[in-house]
Formats: C-alpha cells, structure tokens, sequence
C-alpha cells in the first residue's frame, strides 16, 4: 500500500553521489534551492533539470526507482498547475469552461510553479536516496553546531531528525496494519462520499497517534536505559571526511546559482 | 557476592495508590539467574526498572555493586554495567541501521571509534548478527531484532542483563535463539541474568525463581525445587510445563500402552 513512499530511504552505493560528503550535499542541495527560487526564466529552469538529470545519472539510482517516488506529489502538483492556471487572469485569454477563464500568463505560471514543485522533491530525494541517514544527520549537527552559541539545540535537532527517519517505515507498516484491521472490520477508505472516507481516516489517525505516543514513550526508556543524555558530549562511530570532490561540488553549484541569478533573466 | 540489593524498597506510580513495588528486601548474586513470575500488574516491570535506575526507589534504596541508583554521579556507571532488553524490539531501536543503533550506547559512553568498531564485529558474531549490520530494522524478524537489541546491550559489556518480557511477542524460532543466547552469555560468561517472563518454562532455567503479586515478592524458590514440588505450580496460580501435564495424563490414564506410559514418564523425569 505505501511502496510508492520513498522519503527518507536510501540505496546504497559507490556512486560520485554516495562518497560525496553528506555536509557537502546538505550545502549543495540548500544552494541549489535557493537558485530554484530565485531563477523564473525557462533557460533558468532548462539550466537546473539538466543539472538535476545529470545527478540523477551518476547518481546510478534507477529510473523506475525515482518515478515510482515522484508518483505521489504528481497529484499535488496538478492541484497546484490547476490552481494557478484557472485562477491567474494574466496575458491573453484563451479558453472559457464552466465559468472559468484559461489565461496565457496562468498557465505559464502554472507550469512554472509544477516545475519548481517536480525539481525541489526530485533533488532532496536524490539526496536522501544517496545520503546515509546517519551521515545526513551528523553533517546537520555539524552545519548547525556554530549556531548553538545562538540557543539553537543542534545535537537535539539531529537525534529528531535520526529517529524521525528510523521510524518512518516502521509508521507507515502500522498504518498499513491499522488499515487492513478497519478493513476487515467493514471501513471503507476508497469508496463511499468524501466526508465518508474523511471519517474512516479520522477513525485511523486516533490509533496511529496512540500507538506513536506508547512508541515514542518505549523509545524514551530504551535510549535512558543505554546511557542517553542530550546534555552530554558523545563519540561517533561515524566520520565525515570532507574531499576534493565536496568542494568541487558546492562550488560548481554556486558558481551556477550566481550565473543564473545574474545572466539568466 | 552481591551485585543488586534491594534494601526496604518502595515506589509509587502516584502516592495515592498503592505501591507498585512494596516492601522489597532481596538480593542477586553475581553470576546467577533469577527469573520473576507473577500476573500482570504484580510489579514485575517496577522491580526490573529500578535495577538500573530508570525509576528511583520512593522509599529505601536499590543498591548495584554497592552503588545507589540514587546517586546521580553513579548512574551513568549503573546503567553501563545493567543492560536492558525490553519487550518489544521494535521499541528500542533508535538508528536507521543494526550497526548504527549497537553503537549507540557506545556513542553515549564516549568510546572511541575505532574501539567500537572492534567490540561491534564482536559483539555481532557473538549474537549471530554479522549479517544484519547493515540492514533496516525494520526488514528484519522479530528474533532477528531481539538478537540485534541484545547486541545493542551486549556492546555496553554489562555484567548483569536484564530480559523484560524479552521473548513474549517472538515467535517459537525467534525465542529459542534469543534463549539459547541468554544461556550460553550465563553459562559459558558467567552473566547475572534477571528475567522478567510470563513463561514457567523459560523461568524453570532459571537458578531462582521469584514470584510477585501486587508490588511484593511473595516467593523466592529455587527452580529445582518448584521443579521438584509440582504442587507449587499451582500455589503460583500457573498452568503445569507440558512435560508435567502428560506425565500426569499417562499416570491418570489406565487403557493406554503400557510402554507409551513408560516413555512419557521417562521422558517426564
């Protein structure tokens, strides 16, 4: 039922990608993001999915793989399309249907928008796909460690971040077990008016939540138990190492950022 | 020598009902295996709990080589040397990965890297887990993932473990292998073992047996002699071993085969 969900999985690899350091592609994908936001043109946007494509290829991540994790935001992403494009009134007017008014400057804004939608999921699956989560979480403590002096807690924030991706699979299998549970107790969740299913998922997420809550609690004693305590310093099994490859990688991309920024409009 | 006293222990959940645990006054020895029995509620998980000082005592003082869950100094040392194994092992898993999440307590305890690399290859062989390192916890089975909990403990090199309801949601071949582990780390390494369990059978390996009811410690028996006076099982409210329950069948039996008898009795003794 959720093999569609690929947040937070990685694959395994020798790829360029996967020895990449993980604080190396934190800085680079933040970089790439910001460009994304930043350029509206569509040499800009040609610019920045052949870059993206060409990650994917040396990422050695499958085809079928990546399409099958792009599935589900394809929805939101039409929603988002639909939204702009009937209720942006911009440029010409092409077509009347049902009241509503297709404009030229819609549509482009839509596309734009879908675009930016499809890159931003395409490349942060691209980096969880290639990236150790344990590596991705370190590299976060670390980038964010000069912020403690601020207040920021970075070692907490990256234990959440840690246990939240452990315990996404393990989420989405209870879910499915609630599922099948309600289900063969009579709950329909694919048939029936939209307040009908509304109800049957409200019926699912009380005991997902309740089972969460005795899970999180469990987690609590588990970790006490083995001697946790935020407050503490702690040793890694893990080592980043930081190579030439990283600081090709940050600078390729703010080099391209700067040059769409400035060029590309 | 004694490695966890309970001396006049008592501990409220919420002071305006009754303890949880009452009016503890009892030992472990080094190198034994005691098993705790009793019904739901009797404060089984209290007593394992206070062992290592995830719950500290309302009143009196739970005592680990000497040195009081209550001293806060002590309690990172306690914890290290009285491993935990809970119930579910899907609880207990913190790291994408077995091999991430054995070296968290390591990571806790500030061992350095290359030592815990060594004492993770170890560790892992001596649970069955080499093949598991790199695996998500969640791909694997339930003994599987009891096993990869138990390493997480084991890596800590505890002297005294402690098994909370360890194998009840396994299913038979996922509890034989964590029981021939928690064997083989009592016999053949000497650890003190404290096991929680609803199983008469697991508890009848047990050195000793204790049994609770409502916060106390009603009976403390050794294994042989429980195994010797089936009569107690009864006083425990508990159903007769499998072996017991036929020997009892074939005794009460009269048009069975006399041979098959035999055998079962054999086979009881």
């Amino acid at each position: 039922m959720f093999e569609h969900v690929i947040v937070g999985q990685y694959l395994p690899g020798h790829s360029f990608l996967h020895r990449m350091d993980a604080r190396a592609k934190l800085v680079t994908v933040f970089l790439f993001i910001c460009t994304v936001f930043m350029v509206d043109t569509w040499f800009g946007y040609g610019v920045l999915w052949s870059t993206a494509v060409a990650a994917f290829i040396i990422s050695g991540v499958s085809l079928r793989y990546m399409r099958k994790g792009m599935l589900p935001v394809l929805l939101l992403v039409l929603f988002t399309f639909l939204l702009h494009a009937l209720f942006t009134s911009e440029g010409e007017a092409w077509i009347s249907v049902w009241g509503f008014t297709l404009h030229g400057g819609g549509v482009e804004e839509g596309l734009f928008i879908a675009l930016r939608l499809l890159l931003l999921v395409f490349i942060t699956s691209l980096l969880t796909l290639t990236t150790n989560p344990m590596d991705l979480t370190d590299a976060l403590e670390q980038l964010f460690r000069p912020f403690q002096r601020f207040g920021l807690p970075a070692h907490d924030i990256a234990m959440m971040m840690s246990i939240a991706i452990r315990f996404i699979p393990t989420l989405l299998q209870e879910t499915e077990k609630i599922v099948k549970a309600q289900m063969s107790r009579g709950a329909s969740f694919h048939q029936g008016s939209l307040k009908k299913r509304a109800q049957a998922f409200t019926a699912l997420l009380v005991p997902l939540f309740m089972r969460a809550f005795k899970r999180a609690e469990d987690l609590a004693l588990a970790m006490e138990a083995r001697g946790y305590n935020s407050g503490t310093s702690r040793t890694k099994l893990r080592k980043l190492v930081w190579g030439w490859r990283d600081t090709m990688a940050c600078m390729f991309t703010a080099v391209l950022g700067v040059f769409l920024i400035l060029f590309g409009k | 020598m004694t490695v966890i006293q309970f001396k006049q222990v008592y501990y409220y959940y919420n002071e305006k009902d009754e303890p949880a645990a009452a009016d503890l006054d009892v030992e472990v020895k080094d190198g034994e295996w005691t098993a705790v029995i009793g019904p739901n509620g009797s404060g089984k998980s209290t007593l394992a709990r206070l062992c290592n000082g995830l719950l500290l005592p309302s009143s009196g003082g739970v005592y680990v080589h000497g040195a009081s869950t209550k001293d806060d100094a002590a309690l990172s040392g306690i914890r290290r040397r009285v491993g935990m194994v809970f119930q579910n092992p899907d609880h207990q898993f913190t790291a994408p990965t077995v091999r991430d999440d054995i070296a968290f307590g390591m990571e806790n305890a500030g061992v350095e890297r290359a030592e815990m690399k060594q004492r993770i290859q170890k560790v892992a062989e001596q649970t069955g887990t080499s093949h598991l390192l790199d695996i998500e916890p969640h791909r694997l089975s339930g003994g599987q993932k009891q096993r990869a909990a138990i390493a997480g403990v084991l890596v800590l090199q505890p002297d005294i473990m402690i098994l909370d309801e360890a194998t009840s949601m396994l299913d038979p071949a996922g509890r034989k292998a964590v029981m021939e582990m928690v064997r083989h780390l009592h016999k053949e390494e000497g650890m003190t073992v404290l096991s929680i369990t609803h199983s008469l059978h697991e508890a009848m390996e047990a050195d000793r047996v204790w049994y609770m009811e409502k916060g106390r410690l009603l009976y403390d028996r050794s294994a042989s002699y429980i195994l010797q006076h089936p009569e107690w099982f009864e006083k425990l409210n508990m159903p007769l071993p499998y072996s017991y329950a036929l020997l009892k069948q074939a005794q009460e039996a009269q048009h069975l085969d006399p041979l098959w008898i035999q055998a079962v009795r054999e086979a009881g003794q």
